[in-house]
């Protein structure tokens, strides 16, 4: 599935990889990128890549933490799960980004 | 918080080697796209077709991999151990550039540690003892003396009163003689010391025990500690003598314990006795100020606190005892302040001589660096055309500066420790207090670091920014010609070459007329030179040979029983041997009349008849002493001839009568003496030449401390063994020590001279050396610079050999230059401090031409391979670079 729709916004991955870590538990990074793509059913276009300098990113704050196991096709793959302060992290973020997203959504009702 | 997890995180990583983080990744991005694949595959995909989508969808394979690698470590540590890697192998390319900057480098940094070391050890170390800042040096003074020690009463009677001290401790020096039962005895260092020294001193000992409170009652049983160097030497070590008795000056006592080297408190003491058993201490008066005190200060007071303390006692003692303590006041002052030299004099100029090696060795290194940098301007301009930042520039050329700073360093810990390792060597054994040790330490150490990293300053900085400031244009355009240095820069370079060149003429110059001036060779120097003589110094106990006629009395006995031994031509005793130094006296001339009634001071020293005979010398003119001169009703001296050329110019030697004040200062009536007899000079003390000296008879005023001296054929170890049997059995309490040939005692008491022009040698070489290395540099850039010249000259018929003068053309001016201010510095330097007995001066011809022989050969030994390398180059490998 070619990449198509819009671009990830700047600093939206590292929360939609925590959702969804916290939603589906450990996953491997394959399993991360397709869900992401299945619940943005096509409106988002993914690099499948960046996924894994965000995973670095997020195991090296310790809001994840990751063990070596085997995926479905049986090769060596790295699962990622959730820890307690990712778990926090990802409240904090979900709180910021509502607001966020209440703010500009307000800010462009009264402009128009 | 989290970015410093994220940083240690990192730091992890960087640490941890990439290697194994990236073989990881592409495992997981393998995965990742061959589960893709597989989805497309079971979407209808063709495996062909699925694994380009795969590639599609996972976005760029290698851009992933490398946000993922910065993000993983640091990139500037990263970025570093690329640079490292990279400046290693640019610099191992070039290896004649990198072994003469480094040897530059370390020379500098070598010497300039070397210096650090010793002035340090001399003027900064101190004692080695815990916590020196607390322990207070104790000392009186009064409106005639401005610094003395004090007195056993007052002692005491401070030790009693002072609040402000854990422990107060005093001691004095004196050597003593160890033996025992059949063996002859050991002239050892001694210091008696009070309760509680050593637990002061933070000093336990290696075996035994400590001297108890009850060992310093008077009245107690003798007890004496050994160091181990004496334990060694005349024990071997053995434990058993721990609890027995040997003999101190002939009374025994009970060794306790063996204290450790390096305990040698006060100076270079190796035996310790209580300082309640030193003869006659106790009782001594109140005005009898012979011993040094010191204490440990309380853990709650300062050090304005023991000196209120020492203050209110010390007056309170003159209101006690007024006629002993007028006016005397206590000085209270930390105990490295009291041992330490201070920083000044020699030592003073050792740290600025290092201080301007270090910065022209760097500057030197400085100017290889930059014609270095010429070659590598195309490679420079190519990366930052490509996009390479300036500050990449600059910190890859830091890097190297530092990389060369560091082996430098390597190499000049080398250099140093070799260095002292000379320095101490020259040093006679016992002339330095135990204290000083030129070791290295933490604090050496770092010193070395901070001296390197200084030459980084100097080299590194300057042709970095050089390089950073590159015209990337200009250079491509023309082929990697490209002019290093501007105008001013050129200017400073051959100004510093200038500099540097003039003030390795003047020290040339300096050290080669005190070479030929420093020692003036005097007639009885091979005289003394000589392995056929030997001498043993010893010293009469006062208690046993307290008046004039005792000593008189042993020593007769002594010559006497020397005199029949076989072999032995001639024998004499001395009160002081040649070289080893003797005080002035003020001397008086009869029926002459000194300005402002100030009486001129000459050496004396005082001999018995054989003196001269047993150095193989003899009267200029008069007579020789004989046995009666000394006696009463004939008080006759010698004078020597540089004596007859001060004093008694125009009137006839022989007969005239001189008044000499005894030896110590005390203003005691001068004893009148005829000259029967001039002999010739003898350097009585390291000086560049002999001075007056005055001999008088030994006989007159036998000193307790002499050294005998005997002639003879024989094996001097032999004789050695003869002479002390012969001393053992006049007195078995009487050892002799210091067994010498007169040969050993001239060559140790040159030391410091020796040691100075060593120094000076050295310091002259090394700057002869930096000068060629500057001019090697110079040329070579130059060379460098115009070798397309050279190309297009050799191609219309320039010989080799002009190209090669063309190239050394170079650096002429600021050769001449450099040659002719350092001529006219040398001049200069010798006009405002000439030496006393200028054997040439520096504006003789000879010398002149000599030293501008020697930059004549530095320069061709600079210039060779730069104009080797211009002359011989074929002219269409250069015109082809174009």
């Amino acid at each position: 599935m070619p990449p198509s729709g819009s671009e990830v916004p700047y600093g939206t991955l590292d929360l939609m990889v925590l959702k969804t870590l916290a939603a589906m538990g450990p996953l491997h990074g394959y399993g991360i990128a397709r869900r992401i793509e299945q619940v943005a059913e096509g409106a988002l276009a993914l690099n499948q890549g960046t996924i894994y300098p965000a995973l670095l990113r997020l195991e090296q704050q310790g809001w994840v933490k990751s063990a070596w196991g085997t995926s479905e096709n049986n090769r060596r793959a790295r699962f990622y799960s959730i820890t307690a302060a990712g778990r926090r992290q990802l409240a904090a973020e979900t709180e910021t980004w509502a607001r966020t997203v209440s703010i500009v959504s307000r800010l462009l009702d009264h402009e128009s | 918080m989290t970015t410093l997890r994220v940083w240690l995180s990192r730091l992890r990583g960087a640490l941890r080697g990439r290697s194994r983080a990236e073989a990881e990744l592409a495992d997981e991005v393998q995965t990742h796209l061959d589960l893709l694949a597989h989805d497309f595959v079971a979407r209808g995909m063709s495996p062909e077709e699925a694994r380009f989508a795969a590639r599609r969808a996972f976005g760029g394979v290698d851009q992933a991999k490398a946000l993922y690698r910065d993000q993983l470590c640091l990139p500037a540590i990263d970025g570093l151990a690329q640079d490292v890697r990279f400046s290693c192998r640019s610099l191992t390319r070039d290896s004649s550039f990198l072994v003469t900057a480094v040897l530059v480098l370390s020379l500098g940094i070598g010497v300039t540690h070397m210096f650090l070391t010793i002035v340090y050890a001399h003027t900064m170390r101190g004692l080695p003892i815990p916590r020196p800042d607390r322990i207070l040096y104790i000392s009186t003074f009064d409106d005639r003396t401005a610094d003395r020690p004090m007195s056993y009463p007052d002692f005491d009677d401070l030790r009693a009163g002072a609040s402000r001290f854990q422990e107060l401790v005093a001691y004095t020096s004196t050597p003593v003689a160890i033996g025992d039962d059949g063996r002859a005895p050991d002239r050892l260092e001694a210091s008696f010391v009070s309760a509680g020294a050593f637990a002061t001193l933070g000093i336990t000992p290696l075996a035994g025990r400590d001297f108890a409170p009850a060992d310093h009652r008077p009245g107690a049983a003798p007890v004496v500690m050994l160091g181990r160097s004496a334990w060694l030497s005349r024990y071997r070590g053995d434990p058993g003598v721990i609890g027995r008795e040997i003999l101190v000056d002939g009374a025994p006592a009970t060794v306790t314990g063996i204290l450790p080297d390096r305990s040698g408190f006060p100076s270079t003491a190796s035996v310790w006795l209580p300082l309640e058993h030193s003869p006659g201490l106790v009782t001594a008066p109140r005005d009898a100020r012979g011993l040094r005190v010191f204490g440990r200060l309380d853990d709650d007071s300062s050090e304005a606190d023991a000196r209120a303390d020492v203050a209110s006692i010390m007056s309170r003692l003159e209101a006690q005892h007024p006629t002993t303590n007028r006016g005397v006041r206590g000085r209270v002052v930390p105990i490295n302040e009291r041992f330490l030299g201070r920083l000044e004099g020699p030592w003073l100029a050792f740290l600025i001589a290092g201080c301007i090696i270090v910065l022209v060795s760097s500057a030197n290194a400085a100017n290889l660096v930059l014609a270095r940098s010429l070659h590598r301007a195309r490679e420079v301009a190519v990366r930052t055309s490509l996009g390479a930042r300036r500050s990449r520039i600059v910190r890859e050329h830091l890097v190297e500066a530092l990389l060369l700073a560091s082996a430098g360093g390597a190499a000049g810990l080398a250099v140093s420790w070799t260095g002292i390792r000379l320095f101490a060597s020259a040093i006679p054994a016992g002339t330095l207090p135990y204290w000083i040790d030129y070791t290295m330490d933490v604090r050496t150490a770092v010193a070395l670091v901070a001296v390197s990293l200084t030459t980084v300053a100097v080299f590194g900085l300057a042709p970095a920014l050089v390089a950073s400031r590159l015209d990337v244009l200009r250079v491509l355009k023309d082929g990697g010609r490209w002019q290093t240095t501007s105008g001013g820069a050129r200017r400073w370079t051959a100004a510093f070459m200038t500099a540097q060149l003039a003030l390795a003429v003047v020290l040339l110059s300096t050290v080669m007329l005190a070479t030929l001036t420093a020692r003036a060779r005097l007639p009885s120097d091979a005289a003394l030179a000589t392995t056929s003589v030997t001498t043993a110094a010893l010293t009469l106990p006062a208690s046993r040979y307290a008046s004039p006629d005792d000593r008189r009395y042993f020593f007769e006995g002594l010559l006497e029983r020397v005199h029949n031994l076989p072999g032995i031509t001639a024998a004499a005793m001395t009160s002081a041997l040649p070289g080893t130094g003797v005080a002035a006296r003020q001397l008086d001339i009869e029926g002459r009349s000194w300005p402002d009634d100030r009486l001129p001071t000459t050496l004396v020293v005082e001999v018995t008849p054989g003196y001269f005979r047993a150095l193989a010398l003899a009267p200029a003119r008069g007579r020789d002493l004989t046995e009666l001169d000394g006696r009463p009703g004939h008080a006759n001296g010698l004078v020597n001839e540089r004596f007859v050329e001060r004093f008694l110019q125009g009137q006839p030697p022989i007969g005239t009568r001189l008044g000499v004040s005894p030896p110590d200062r005390a203003a005691g009536p001068q004893s009148w003496v005829t000259v029967v007899g001039v002999v010739p000079d003898i350097r009585q003390r390291s000086t560049p030449d002999a001075e007056p000296l005055v001999y008088l008879p030994f006989a007159s005023a036998p000193p307790a401390s002499a050294t005998l001296m005997v002639r003879s054929a024989q094996d001097p170890s032999a004789v050695a063994v003869l002479l002390r049997d012969a001393a053992q059995r006049l007195d078995a309490r009487v050892p002799l020590y210091r067994i010498q040939t007169l040969a050993q005692v001239v060559h140790d008491a040159e030391w410091n001279p020796r040691v100075s022009a060593r120094l000076a040698a050295t310091l002259t070489m090394l700057c002869l050396l930096l000068a060629t290395v500057g001019l090697y540099a110079v040329t070579s850039h130059g060379a460098g610079l115009r070798r397309n010249e050279f190309g297009i000259r050799m191609a219309l018929g320039a010989t080799p050999l002009r190209i090669a003068r063309l190239v050394v053309a170079g650096v002429r001016v600021p050769l001449l230059l450099g040659l002719g201010f350092g001529l006219a510095g040398a001049i200069a330097w010798d006009r405002a401090f000439p030496s006393s007995r200028p054997a040439l001066r520096a504006s003789d011809p000879s010398i002149m031409a000599l030293i501008s022989l020697l930059i004549a050969l530095v320069t061709m030994a600079a210039c060779y391979h730069p104009a080797r390398r211009a002359a011989t180059r074929a002219p269409a490998e250069v015109l082809r670079q174009e």
